[in-house]
């Protein structure tokens, strides 16, 4: 059962950024901080790679489809979190999209700010679900050889697209976000506040 | 893997008053273990009193086979434990290179090392202690007990009120380190799930005393449990 550690670890890091990107948007409409591009690029360019490319589809490839074959019955709730990692990339581009109107337009901020909130309670919403209902269904229900098969697939944390270990490449760019995030979200430099 | 430490009924706390009672336990080389348990439940005493600062009344502590009992605390950390107590104690007088040369001992971890973990601490490497954000100030406390070339790590609540970022990062560290480096560790963590994410064992305390033990990944499967030991934040 490493693959269910993994995945837990996977949703840490994912909300960590994506908090991260939450509280900083809330400190920016709140000026108390001056908006920091390359950070929120550094944090879109996280979420957009990491959940989206190799997080998702690894649990509906490996952990839904081994549960679907011996929990029929879970089908339903597979398939509402199957689609919401559709959605849930939609809502991404959508939320990057203001994120660049914002870029280019500071009177957009209360949109992408409200985006923000919006994202971050969805991706909060699937990920309890997917924690508090599908774990506990697998740990019962999986053998010993789905797991062996499931840990395989996310021990190898492959990027599917490049075809390399992804795992080197994310750690880097998370400790990237850490470096130049203000404190107390980061240890990157102090940011003047918004004039 | 051989043994690296042995606490065998030990019951220990501050002058006479006893906190910890009775506690047994075992850590191998390059093994990792959480100490759970709600707050006032031993977890610091317990670390403290493998670093030589409480009143032992009886039982054993082997390092290595060895008594480490009768060390005080500088030669325990001169045997191998590294220790980033809870309130990392930073020196205003003191630079970030200057806290990390002070203390250095020869083996795997130098300064450029310790850099390399953490690159935010060479940008900072000429500030004060008292210059470092809080999230600085854990990276420097974790840096500074590296640079003693530990076998054996203890963490006293590293997450404490630090940002999920920074978080995330320590976490990465810490399982480089259990992972790549071989150094054993000890986490006492209030977040438990993360602590036991860390981890490969885990013994859960309760008014000085061990009431559970068991794997890290079997704890983590079993939230009903974990619930009801430490009421998971």
């Amino acid at each position: 059962m490493k693959s269910l550690r993994i995945i837990q670890d996977e949703h840490r890091a994912i909300t960590a950024v994506v908090e991260g990107l939450r509280h900083l948007v809330r400190a920016v409409s709140d000026g108390r901080m001056a908006p920091d591009h390359a950070l929120f690029g550094a944090m879109f360019h996280y979420i957009e790679t990491f959940p989206e490319r190799l997080h998702h589809p690894k649990e509906d490839d490996y952990l839904f489809a081994r549960l679907r074959l011996r929990r029929p019955e879970v089908a339903p709730v597979l398939d509402t979190l199957s689609r919401e990692h559709h959605v849930g990339n939609e809502r991404f581009y959508e939320l990057k999209a203001k994120w660049e109107r914002f870029r280019d337009d500071p009177a957009a901020l209360t949109a992408f700010a409200d985006g923000v909130e919006r994202y971050s309670h969805f991706h909060w919403r699937h990920m309890r679900r997917e924690e508090d209902e599908v774990f506990p269904l697998a740990r019962q229900a999986l053998t010993t050889e789905d797991w062996q098969a499931i840990d395989a697939a996310f021990a190898s944390n492959e990027d599917p697209i490049v075809g390399v270990p992804a795992s080197k490449a994310f750690r880097e760019l998370f400790r990237r976000i850490v470096a130049i995030a203000p404190p107390p979200w980061g240890v990157g430099p102090e940011v003047g506040a918004a004039r | 893997m051989p043994e690296l430490l042995r606490v065998e009924a030990l019951t220990a706390g501050y002058g006479d008053g006893v906190v910890l009672e009775d506690v047994s336990f075992a850590l191998d080389e390059g093994d990792s273990l959480a100490l759970l348990g709600r707050n006032g439940m031993g977890k610091t005493t317990l670390l403290v009193t493998l670093m030589g600062l409480t009143h032992r009344h009886r039982g054993v502590i082997a390092w290595r086979g060895r008594d480490l009992t009768t060390l005080p605390t500088h030669a325990r950390s001169r045997a191998g434990l590294g220790w980033v107590p809870q309130e990392r104690y930073m020196f205003a007088s003191l630079t970030v290179e200057e806290h990390l040369t002070a203390v250095a001992r020869p083996g795997r971890w130098d300064v450029k090392g310790v850099y390399r973990i953490f690159p935010r601490l060479e940008e900072r490497k000429a500030n004060f202690g008292n210059q470092l954000s809080g999230g600085e100030q854990q990276m420097l406390a974790i840096a500074r007990a590296l640079m003693v070339n530990p076998s054996l790590l203890l963490l006293d609540e590293p997450m404490e009120g630090l940002a999920p970022i920074i978080v995330q990062e320590l976490m990465n560290v810490v399982r480089e380190l259990v992972t790549e480096g071989g150094m054993a560790v000890i986490v006492v963590e209030q977040h438990a799930k993360l602590a036991l994410s860390l981890t490969r064992n885990a013994i859960v305390l309760e008014r000085g005393r061990v009431v559970y033990r068991s794997g890290s990944d079997a704890l983590l499967a079993d939230p009903a449990t974990l619930d009801k030991l430490v009421s998971v934040s």
